[in-house]
């Protein structure tokens, strides 16, 4: 569709539901039209990537799925020094002419994680409700500089006690966390998610085609 | 203790290594601030850290150097002293003073002076916080006990230089290669020379004043 293509960096803590974040988001780019690859890091191992081969098979050529074992810090790899990042999305754009989009899922890592402009041109940072709703104003690079911000796991919220003081709510505090959200990143867009049923994956397809993709 | 040139050079180099910390990697100087308040454009990051290095490390932490190297030289600890206090008492934020004094005396703590030295006596104020410790004048008695002497002049400048250029990497201003140009253009023509103690000056009030901002912040990566 493209004559570019367009790497999508996703960063964010262990758990929070970057793989599962790939895993919904692809299907419904290639409905629309994209040629869609990805790059699973991980630290120890090929986990990830086995895992989106096996749950993406009937959308996208295994092929179009690489996995790296970075073997240091996670953000080491996608920031300080990304050249096997770099590598293997030249890799999988000359091995696959006219892919439009790289999803580049980080290794989980804490909220100092940022992608290298080299690598990336978009960056898409994921929290979760389960990790406590006062992660949003502690801030961090992720969650103030990121392109997209992305709260999943909205569903638990009534299961998870409130981290905030001035919460006024026995359990997590989404709408707080929005308003959080907001403060700290002006203009740029926050997603609510909750991955496991699918809610809020369209507005999410919505913003990269409008501000990552162009179309 | 004799050393052959290798020891000499290998031993400059591991007091520069990133890869062994002596606290400069939690630092960034007011750079942290600067973006944070979106005061340093991308195309402008290479014209800031030239001014870092010639209005304050050029002209101020250089000179503290050599003046502490000319203390050690005379075997003068109260002269030493004093150039460490003006070294501490001349970094206008609190983290700034706090920052020189961490990473100096970090590198005390992994150096091994020969007993009866400067260093080692140097070092017992140092414990005993009678003397601060800054960075700059640590590194004059580390030049000495392992014979680089002026050449330490170098590995100030490398290590300020690495820490404000790999704190840009670290919150994504500039990748990796950017950061490399930028050292290139910058080590190609760096020059050192001493300075007299009146000639001492640190003029870049952007950065002090967002140095005192960052103080106040109240989500930081770095400790400046």
């Amino acid at each position: 569709m493209s004559s570019r293509t367009i790497r999508i960096g996703i960063g964010g803590a262990i758990g929070c539901g970057k793989t599962e974040l790939i895993e919904k988001l692809v299907p419904k780019l290639v409905e629309k039209g994209f040629k869609v690859g990805a790059i699973s890091n991980d630290i120890y191992s090929k986990e990830d990537a086995r895992r989106l081969a096996a749950r993406l098979g009937k959308d996208i050529d295994p092929k179009l799925i690489l996995g790296i074992e970075t073997g240091a810090c996670p953000h080491t790899a996608v920031r300080d020094d990304p050249s096997m990042n770099i590598d293997a999305a030249e890799k999988l754009e000359k091995d696959n002419p006219g892919l439009d989009i790289i999803l580049i899922e980080s290794g989980g890592d804490n909220i100092t994680l940022t992608f290298s402009p080299r690598l990336a041109d978009f960056f898409i940072y994921m929290v979760d409700v389960a990790g406590g709703d006062k992660t949003i104003r502690k801030g961090g690079l992720g969650i103030k500089k990121s392109d997209l911000l992305l709260i999943n796991k909205v569903d638990l919220a009534p299961y998870v006690e409130s981290t905030i003081l001035e919460s006024g709510m026995k359990t997590a505090n989404v709408d707080l966390m929005m308003q959080d959200a907001n403060k700290l990143r002006g203009d740029k867009p926050t997603v609510l998610l909750s991955l496991k049923d699918g809610a809020g994956v369209d507005e999410v397809v919505t913003i990269l085609r409008e501000k990552a993709l162009f179309k | 203790m004799i050393l052959s040139e290798n020891a000499k050079l290998l031993n400059l180099l591991r007091t520069s290594d990133s890869f062994f910390p002596m606290g400069s990697f939690a630092m960034s100087q007011g750079m942290e601030q600067l973006i944070n308040e979106d005061l340093l454009p991308k195309e402008k990051v290479s014209k800031i850290i030239s001014l870092y290095l010639e209005k304050i490390w050029k002209t101020f932490d250089l000179g503290i150097f050599y003046l502490a190297l000319e203390a050690i030289e005379k075997n003068d600890i109260e002269l030493l002293k004093k150039v460490d206090e003006i070294c501490y008492s001349s970094k206008v934020s609190e983290e700034n003073r706090s920052a020189i004094v961490k990473m100096g005396r970090s590198m005390m703590n992994v150096t091994e002076f020969t007993d009866g030295s400067i260093g080692k006596n140097y070092w017992g104020l140092i414990k005993s916080d009678v003397a601060y410790g800054t960075y700059p004048v640590v590194l004059a008695l580390v030049s000495v006990q392992f014979s680089f002497k002026d050449l330490g002049a170098l590995s100030l400048l490398y290590v300020n230089l690495m820490e404000v250029t790999a704190s840009l990497v670290r919150m994504g201003i500039i990748d990796y290669i950017e950061a490399q140009k930028i050292m290139i253009e910058t080590v190609t023509t760096i020059q050192t020379k001493p300075l007299e103690l009146a000639d001492l000056h640190q003029t870049l009030p952007l950065v002090d004043i967002a140095s005192m901002r960052h103080e106040l912040s109240p989500s930081r990566m770095f400790m400046s």
